[in-house]
């Protein structure tokens, strides 16, 4: 699709990626069969919920997925990057790298930066700043200490920490949560990554800091023309930031489409039922409608759609008992679900009728949660 | 210079009620830590963490207490439940049983108000004791202010327990088999079970998955209407302040700079402030889709506050004035108040809500 003169290729390429937990209690499939691309200068925004597998996928890129517990099962993660002088494509593929391996950890803080959503506790305490952002520059770049030093500086300027050169030496509990935010960004792009991971970077944060540090990210992005993997819980967020959106249950991708598409025409049930359920700051004051029930516990093994015990239109006999299909919904729109596969609506006319006659008496009853 | 703020800060305002007696009545409410330092841990200076608000609750309603992190908005809400004891004014409880003074608390009294007062907190993870099944946690507080014992605490518990949607079979299960939303439930109940007046609910919400706020908040909302509870409902996240509040208070480093019905205050704020918070805010409507406002700066240093209005190294129309004189929270409109030099002369945007709607 991409392969015309001029366009490049996506930076990032996962297919049908496979990640389970093999745990005492049981497995989880934290990440089951995820595919997605980012291109250069372009935005993924991934939302779920907790022990949706979101931040698993993040770290699967990265290759710091505990293991065990964690066993890659299947699929690919290709990493193209363009030679800049010469304009040729090198594709690595990251699952079949050593983790611990000197070529992955010349990816690492090089190729692929990412910011975590503690800032609090993902900065050592005993280090300065500085050493913090100083550290992978004397690893991936030819600069010395003193070199280090002054980029790092630098650095902390780009970010927006007043008076760099004295707060290079300063320790993360001087600085206050938006501004170890802004030196965890200051870390992530020390080295000019292509991709940007940035797992719930604001979550931590107050709005007006979180509006700030959005749009230095944005700002870093146009500048450097990175790829970002936005992974965040907050809708409203991720829809203002992100190009397209990928919304993941349970280790599931059930939705992914254009940031547009996922809000102005979302497909899947489930993201229908949340946008019924969240509160938002300009939608209509109408009672929330919530999705009744809890996410199921990961050990379950289920046949069926993860989503089936909580889902409004669920068929019977045909949700629960296979695996839902990618169906794609429109141009770069697919969900997967029953609902929108052809061999399904083919053999069984008359079961959308029954999902609706249920969807019915579902609002109606409600369950405890809905009165 | 406490002197010219108390003078500033400490008159009583307070909606107008009209003859109906609130619930809860604050006036000039302080609270200041000390900053020790050295050896001898003498006081150096303060965190004026909760800096002379007043403002009074009807019986029944909502009220959000909304802030960033740092403003007081917690530690107002702990000082009116008396966790910490106040520095300085005046909290009046209106109860059928007579009028309490928390300030004042001694004996019967007491224990008066820790039944008709109580806290949901934050985090459902923590704030459960791992080691007591859901019997012993939502019983605790009948053991403790003798209100009920043995069969009868049992009987309270699991009528309680209905009440907030869990079943009666999880009497004796522990914290750790159930999810976040159901362990808020837990700790609903526990607040509930001794038939509380007022409710103060420490971002409820907040901890929670998003399609589980959603249960917990229409379950506020049931509860409330049910058993006629009054809540103080603080909270960082305005669109869920936007839903259950009936009315908001704006906190910015330990004062009330705004306080109205909620449609007024989103809609028209009138304080620089408040405006700033809600233009953070991410909007989620077709064509405005992800538009906020950046505003540089961050909350001043609590124990170092600037002279004047506390807001005004972040205010877009700061002018000398704002440095100078400290603006008192005054009437704009209706039982809408104020605390801003110009209140009356700025035009500041709110929210637009979404008319179209989305089903």
């Amino acid at each position: 699709m991409h392969d015309h003169k001029g366009v490049a290729r996506p930076l990032v390429e996962v297919k049908d990626l496979q990640v389970h937990f093999h745990l005492v209690e049981g497995v989880v499939r934290a990440v089951d069969g995820m595919n997605f691309e980012i291109h250069p200068g372009r935005t993924l925004g991934v939302i779920g919920e907790s022990g949706s597998g979101k931040s698993v996928s993040a770290q699967s890129i990265l290759g710091i997925v505990p293991s065990p517990p964690a066993k890659l099962v299947g699929g690919e993660i290709l990493l193209n990057i363009e030679d800049q002088e010469t304009g040729t494509v090198s594709s690595v593929d990251l699952t079949k790298l050593p983790k611990t391996g000197t070529e992955y950890r010349g990816i690492r803080g090089r190729d692929i930066g990412m910011i975590f959503q503690e800032p609090m506790t993902s900065f050592s305490p005993v280090h300065t700043i500085g050493n913090q952002i100083m550290e992978s520059l004397l690893l991936h770049t030819d600069l010395d200490k003193k070199g280090a030093r002054e980029r790092a500086a630098a650095l902390l300027g780009h970010v927006g920490i007043p008076n760099p050169h004295r707060n290079v030496d300063a320790y993360p509990h001087e600085f206050s949560g938006g501004m170890r935010q802004r030196a965890m960004i200051a870390m992530a792009l020390a080295c000019q990554p292509r991709l940007l991971i940035a797992d719930e970077p604001t979550t931590a944060l107050d709005v007006t800091i979180e509006a700030q540090i959005l749009n230095l990210i944005q700002e870093l992005q146009q500048e450097l023309h990175m790829a970002i993997l936005y992974i965040s819980h907050d809708l409203a967020v991720v829809g203002g930031f992100a190009d397209e959106i990928m919304v993941m249950y349970m280790g599931m991708v059930m939705e992914y489409a254009s940031a547009d598409d996922i809000f102005d025409d979302p497909k899947h049930p489930y993201t229908q039922a949340l946008w019924r359920s969240i509160p938002r700051i300009d939608g209509p004051l109408e009672a929330l409608v919530p999705i009744t029930g809890n996410v199921p516990s990961p050990f379950a093994v289920q046949r069926g759609c993860p989503f089936y015990s909580r889902c409004p239109q669920r068929i019977a006999g045909v949700c629960d008992e296979s695996r839902p299909p990618e169906v794609e919904v429109g141009p770069n729109h697919t969900a997967r679900c029953f609902l929108y596969s052809e061999d399904h609506q083919a053999e069984s006319g008359g079961a959308t009728t029954n999902a609706a006659d249920r969807n019915q008496s579902l609002a109606g009853e409600g369950g405890p949660e809905r009165p | 210079m406490t002197q010219e703020r108390d003078e500033t800060t400490a008159t009583p305002i307070a909606p107008e009620t009209e003859g109906r007696t609130p619930l809860l009545e604050v006036r000039g409410l302080k609270k200041y830590f000390p900053v020790q330092q050295g050896f001898l841990r003498r006081t150096v200076g303060y965190v004026k963490a909760v800096d002379g608000v007043s403002f009074t609750v009807d019986p029944g309603e909502t009220l959000g207490i909304v802030g960033e992190s740092g403003c007081g908005k917690t530690t107002l809400g702990r000082c009116l439940l008396r966790l910490y004891k106040p520095t300085d004014g005046a909290i009046q409880l209106n109860l059928d049983e007579g009028s309490l003074d928390i300030m004042d608390l001694r004996g019967d009294e007491m224990k008066l108000f820790r039944r008709r007062a109580q806290i949901i907190f934050q985090d459902p993870f923590s704030s459960l004791n791992p080691r007591l099944s859901i019997l012993d946690t939502v019983g605790e507080p009948l053991l403790v202010n003798n209100v009920a014992r043995g069969r009868e605490l049992e009987e309270r518990v699991r009528e309680v327990i209905v009440q907030v949607g869990l079943r009666v079979e999880h009497l004796r299960r522990f914290p750790h088999s159930f999810s976040g939303g159901q362990r808020q439930r837990i700790g609903i109940a526990r607040a509930l079970v001794v038939n509380p007046k007022i409710v103060v609910a420490d971002e409820p919400v907040s901890a929670l998955d998003v399609s589980i706020q959603a249960q917990i908040l229409n379950l506020l909302e049931r509860l409330q209407q049910e058993f006629h509870l009054t809540y103080l409902f603080v909270s960082h996240d305005m669109s869920v302040v936007r839903y259950i509040c009936d009315r908001i208070a704006v906190m910015y480093a330990g004062k009330v700079v705004e306080l109205g019905p909620k449609a007024d205050l989103l809609a028209e704020p009138r304080h620089p402030y408040t405006e700033l918070l809600l233009a953070a805010v991410p909007r989620t409507a077709r064509g405005v889709r992800g538009q906020r406002t950046i505003t540089p700066g961050e909350p001043p240093d609590p124990s170092n506050l600037p002279s004047g209005c506390v807001f005004r190294n972040r205010c877009r129309f700061a002018q000398d004035i704002c440095a100078e004189q400290e603006p008192a929270l005054q009437k704009v409109d209706d039982n809408h108040f104020a605390s801003c030099h110009f209140a009356d002369s700025l035009e500041l945007e709110g929210i637009r809500a979404d008319a179209s709607g989305r089903s």
